[in-house]
């Protein structure tokens, strides 16, 4: 690993700036340490281990670029292309998975400059927004004219729209609304060559593949997202929270299922296991015999709504569930837009989420699997869990670790020991290894299993379209740049 | 300076919701201006990483969107206020 201090000596002012600085302003083109420094990060938990050290987690770019909007951010492009440049893609660095992070000194290309709603459509429900706004200020927005967009990530106000397309994320009522794939029906994306790609918004359409899907969830390595129009849905009339106890986790799990594959439609489900629900119900009577905890919302027409109500009701008491008082809803109401956890990060804890996808016939013996594992994996790990994003066929589990204190190193290789427990469980178990976090840098190891011949196909696209491999390289399991970090080598691997 | 290290720590490694707040014109559309990115690089000043040059002067002493940001922290943190004393401090023991 390397201290800040060490590259910092190392730092050379590259020659071109002159000529970056010609195409989106003197002002707008960053190159003193102190910029370098706060954006050789994003929100990965391995990146801010090494923070709080004072290491970088990789390399410092060479500088920032700020295009004020899609013809300079091209140019930008155009630029890097002429002069060998590699860069990244960069709206507000809230991705988990290292994703943002410089391997090869690359150029930063800020996008928070495009962050307009460019047109509102209130007959056909869509808006079209630029890729660099953020994702409060936009639903804020929304809101203000009567309209949700329905993605609601927990990160919303630190995240970019831009960003939750191009990780492929996913909002807190995705049961209802979908991730964002589901959302988004047009976009415009400037290539690695400088040309724009632009997929016209549209219901549905029948002329092969979905072009709009090799840039969602493209984490940058195939194009920059410029533009995003989205589905967007009436403020509800109601919002109706339930809270449920239920003797089981396996009873909770069968009443979510029913519940969805009886078409129902709420808004918001989450199930947790018992130590996350013990965290929450303290004191409740309801769950000294019921000690797992639910929570679903139903919104919408109020009469619709209260009718999607009853029905769960009814598939939950079959399976012995029942109403409790609303407080962990309210709670979760209150605090649903928060990721942080101060107390553990003073302490030096090292925390860390896994997301995944897994079947409803496979969910019991995932998450069994996986807490058993990790919980072996040091004396003192914390494993919590719940399910969120729920569908007809399986549901996404959401796993929260959190390793004691113990001396750097040690952190890292068991932080990375535990990450594989987990996804070569997920593997084995026939799930998919990232629900809506993405893959960014840190899941490299398990691209090849998760996706087979599959990760030739998008290699050989991005070889086309990238042939000197500038675009947010070694990421999402392609190849990497020679010389750039190689985090499996330096940065603490089992 | 120990209470003030955990200060900008603890929201160094924030994954800074209040950002937000930060007006959509008006102020740069960077991220060294963000609370966040202002107490990673007071840290790294603190720790030793970075020298408190003219550099770290002139990104410390734009909090000017950082200010508006105070009412959205989570936790209640006046940490473009903590950054200005901090520098105030600094520059006087010069």
């Amino acid at each position: 690993m390397t201290s800040l201090r060490a590259a910092a000596a190392a730092h050379v002012r590259p020659a071109w700036i002159p000529g970056l600085a010609a195409i989106v302003g003197e002002a707008h083109v960053l190159t003193e340490l102190p910029d370098l420094w706060v954006y050789a990060r994003d929100r990965a938990p391995y990146a801010t281990f090494h923070v709080r050290h004072a290491n970088l987690p990789a390399t410092l770019p060479c500088a920032v670029a700020c295009p004020s909007d899609a013809a300079e951010l091209a140019a930008v492009v155009r630029f890097s292309r002429a002069h060998r440049i590699p860069l990244i893609p960069f709206g507000a660095g809230s991705g988990v998975l290292g994703g943002a992070l410089p391997l090869d000194r690359e150029l930063m290309v800020d996008l928070k400059r495009l962050n307009t709603i460019l047109d509102l459509n209130e007959v056909d429900g869509t808006v079209t927004v630029q890729a660099g706004m953020n994702g409060g200020q936009f639903e804020e927005a929304l809101n203000r004219r009567g309209f949700t967009c329905g993605h609601l990530p927990q990160s919303l106000h630190m995240s970019t729209v831009g960003g939750w397309a191009a990780c492929r994320g996913a909002g807190q009522n995705s049961t209802r609304f979908g991730k964002i794939e589901d959302i988004v029906l047009g976009l415009a994306a400037v290539l690695p060559d400088g040309r724009e790609l632009r997929v016209r918004p549209v219901a549905r359409r029948a002329v092969g593949p979905g072009i709009k899907d090799l840039l969602v969830g493209s984490e940058g390595v195939l194009g920059i997202i410029t533009e995003l129009t989205l589905r967007i849905w009436r403020l509800p009339e109601a919002r109706l929270g339930v809270v449920l106890a239920f003797p089981t986790l396996q009873a909770g799990l069968d009443a979510l299922r029913t519940i969805m594959q009886h078409e129902l439609r709420p808004a918001v489900v989450r199930l947790y296991d018992r130590e996350e629900s013990d965290q929450r119900t303290q004191g409740m009577a309801a769950f000294a015999a019921r000690p797992f905890l639910a929570i679903l919302e139903f919104s919408g027409a109020r009469r619709l709504a209260e009718l999607e109500r009853a029905l769960a009701m009814e598939i939950i008491e079959a399976h012995d569930g029942a109403q409790a008082d609303d407080a962990p809803y309210r709670h979760w109401q209150q605090h649903r837009y928060e990721s942080y956890s101060p107390k553990w990060q003073h302490s030096d804890h090292a925390m860390d989420t896994i997301e995944i996808t897994g079947s409803w016939s496979r969910l019991p013996a995932l998450y069994e699997r996986i807490r058993r594992e990790v919980l072996g994996v040091c004396e003192g790990m914390y494993f919590g869990t719940h399910w969120s994003h729920v569908y007809p066929e399986g549901a996404c589990q959401y796993m929260t670790l959190r390793l004691p204190p113990m001396p750097h190193d040690e952190t890292l290789r068991l932080h990375r020991r535990a990450w594989d427990l987990a996804e070569r469980a997920c593997l084995e178990l026939g799930g998919s290894i990232s629900h809506h976090h993405g893959a960014g840098l840190f899941r490299n190891p398990w691209l090849r299993m998760e996706l087979g011949t599959g990760l030739e196909l998008l290699q050989a696209l991005k070889d086309h379209l990238d042939p000197d491999n500038l675009f947010v390289a070694g990421k999402l399991g392609l190849r990497a740049r020679p010389g750039a970090v190689d985090i499996e080598r330096t940065g603490g691997a089992s | 300076m120990s209470d003030v290290r955990d200060t900008f720590r603890l929201c160094a490694c924030c994954p800074s919701p209040c950002r937000r707040a930060i007006p959509a014109d008006g102020v740069p559309q960077v991220e060294t201006v963000t609370p966040s990115a202002l107490s990673m690089i007071a840290l790294a000043v603190i720790d030793g990483a970075l020298d408190f040059d003219a550099p770290v002067q002139r990104a410390l002493a734009n909090t000017g969107a950082a200010h508006h940001c105070r009412p959205a922290c989570t936790y209640g943190l006046d940490i473009a206020g903590a950054i200005d004393a901090f520098v105030a401090d600094r520059t006087a023991a010069r």
